[in-house]
């Protein structure tokens, strides 16, 4: 059974269409990239499978779940986490608290009005263990927002890694990070659990061909190529339309 | 932690020392309380939720009609009244909240007014039950628990509201500090990611909003048995935007937002409107003007900054 079964899905805004009948799966464990020019719909396509946008045609399966029509919700239990190409967090609350509130999603215990200090201290022990995991531990009690960019993009990866997906999606998770902070990222996101399927969306060829097993590439809103990345950098329109532009985005 | 401990408890030692300190006003103490109470139940959406409302005076008004028909027409125990204000307005914030929180902001602004405005005109004309424009008379409430009836001076009064109060407060505490408050303060700063990360964002706000007109209701019912008489005004437009201000003026989402906000507006209205009854309204709006020029976040954060500053401690970071 696939982590990820995507079928004939297509998107329109208006008259234009942003998704043309792609179809791809994900096995467990999976290391996909997804590249392509700007404007291509690699975030739309990730938008629709998260379930932050309704396709206009296909199916959309999580772990087994028809999930095409199922709110964001449903497709985190299924399993599903992602992250934002603009850093979406909550700004104004601290690194702890940014982890702690999808932890206490994923514990099943953020409803909860009168909770118990064994619950708090199991949701404590858990954003410790991520924030351990990604270094962020100096930076536990501060803001989000008066952080560096680069320490931002760490917790964006962290709230996601906080509902322990099966399958992740990371559209461009170094997207504004300073060159010289973009190695601790990747450097995060090549530790990720090997069970986890990873789709990543990223403009720089370099990283993609190490992290990768599988590349898609999308153009104009339709899958052009799928393959390994030893299939990809033969593939002759690929060449000339993407990786000849090698200074991307 | 041990810092709200502390302003907790001066919470209440400010709600004995009142009556103490000045025993010849308590029935302005007792409205600065259903005020606070009210504005607490407000805070919950505009404050914690990030949902601001300009109709909130329909859960106070129908939790009021409610403690007063009932207090008529079949028991004039004030506990049980309270209880059917607060269930009449959780009712009607069920029905009202899954219509409205389908939408945000200014359209949710106008669907709020136009509730407050339905239910307005819907007590106007149901005066055969609710007395309409003459506002709803004949109240009189039996003792409190049975053994301490309302006096003259407003004794008791005070008290109960006193204790009404601490225990609206207990509940509010309890909400905002639990992991469901903490789940609409991220609701509040990050909407979309609240979803992303999986959170039932619907449920949850339509939860909050439930337990907000339902400590509203409650607020109304008090007020409706303290002062034995309900006005349409307890239903109207400008309550609820007195009771925003109010809010605004302590500061919303920061706790003690209600218990300073509240109690200075009535104070002011009260006072003024002895003093300069042409242009009260004027003096209100200038200090509301000021507090929103100089102090953003409402009098309780220009307190924290000005505490924080004299114990060269840092100021307090963000709301909550
Ligand atoms: N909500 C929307 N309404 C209308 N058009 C949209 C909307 N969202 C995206 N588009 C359009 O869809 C196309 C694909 O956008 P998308 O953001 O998915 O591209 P992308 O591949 O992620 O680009 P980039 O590499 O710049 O991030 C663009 O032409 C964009 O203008
Ligand atoms: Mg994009």
């Amino acid at each position: 059974m696939s982590v990820l079964d995507v079928r004939g899905l297509s998107k329109n805004f208006g008259s234009l269409e942003v998704t043309r009948n792609v179809s791809f799966a994900l096995e467990e464990g999976a290391r996909c990239a997804l590249i392509g020019p700007n404007g291509a719909g690699k975030t739309t396509l990730l938008n629709l499978i998260s379930g932050r946008l309704q396709p206009t045609a296909g199916t959309i399966r999580v772990a087994g779940r028809d999930v095409t029509r199922a709110p964001e919700a449903a497709r985190v239990q299924a399993g599903l986490g992602r992250t934002f190409q603009i850093t979406s967090l909550f700004r104004r609350l601290t690194v702890h608290e940014n982890l702690a509130l999808a932890v206490r999603e994923h514990q099943g215990v953020a409803r909860l009005l009168w909770p118990s200090r064994r619950v708090r201290a199991r949701v404590d022990a858990r954003v410790a263990g991520i924030l351990t995991t990604l270094r962020l531990e100096a930076d536990a009690q501060t803001p989000v927002e008066i952080l560096p960019y680069g320490v931002q993009r760490m917790v964006e990866l962290g709230v996601a890694l906080a509902l322990e997906p099966k399958l992740l999606l990371l559209d461009e998770p170094a997207a504004g990070v300073p060159r010289d902070d973009v190695g601790i990222i990747f450097d995060a996101i090549a530790q990720l659990p090997p069970s986890m399927a990873v789709l990543l969306i990223e403009h720089d060829i370099d990283v993609v061909f190490r992290f990768a097993s599988r590349i898609a590439v999308l153009v104009a809103g339709a899958i052009l190529v799928e393959g390994t990345p030893a299939e990809i950098s033969q593939h002759a329109e690929v060449r000339a339309l993407y990786l000849g532009e090698s200074r991307h985005g | 932690m041990t810092k709200t401990r502390v302003l907790d408890a001066a919470v209440v030692v400010a709600l004995v020392l009142y009556p103490l300190l000045l025993p010849g006003y308590l029935d302005l103490g007792t409205r600065m309380i259903v005020m606070a109470l009210f504005a607490m139940s407000l805070d919950l959406l505009v404050g914690y939720c990030g949902l601001v409302t300009l109709g909130h005076a329909a859960f106070f008004g129908v939790g009021a009609y409610s403690a007063g028909i009932l207090a008529i027409r079949a028991s004039a125990d004030p506990l049980t009244g309270l209880l059917a204000g607060g269930v009449a307005a959780a009712i009607l914030g069920l029905l009202a909240g899954t219509v409205l929180l389908r939408s945000r902001r200014l359209t949710l602004i106008m669907l709020t007014l136009a509730t407050v405005l339905i239910v307005q005109e819907t007590a106007n004309r149901m005066n055969w039950l609710t007395g309409g424009a003459d506002g709803l008379q004949g109240i009189d409430m039996d003792p409190v628990l049975g053994r301490f009836a309302f006096d003259l001076f407003g004794r008791v009064g005070y008290v109960y509201a006193a204790a009404v109060l601490a225990l609206g407060f207990l509940v509010f505490r309890a909400v905002v500090d639990s992991n469901f408050g903490k789940s609409l303060v991220g609701i509040r700063e990050n909407e979309p990611r609240m979803r992303a990360i999986g959170a039932p964002v619907d449920t949850r706000l339509r939860i909050a909003f439930v337990m907000s007109a339902a400590l509203a209701g409650i607020a109304g019912a008090l007020q409706a048995q303290v002062t034995e008489f309900v006005s349409l005004n307890a239903v109207s437009v400008e309550f609820s935007g007195e009771i925003l201000i109010m809010l605004i003026l302590g500061g919303a989402g920061r706790r003690y937002g209600a218990f300073l906000g509240a109690p200075l507006y009535v104070f002011m209205q009260d006072y003024l409107a002895k003093e300069d009854p042409a242009n009260w309204y004027l003096w209100i709006g200038a200090m509301l003007m000021a507090i929103v020029l100089f102090a953003p976040g409402g009098l309780t954060k220009w307190i924290g900054a000005l505490v924080g500053r004299a114990t060269h401690a840092s100021p307090l970071p963000g709301r909550s």
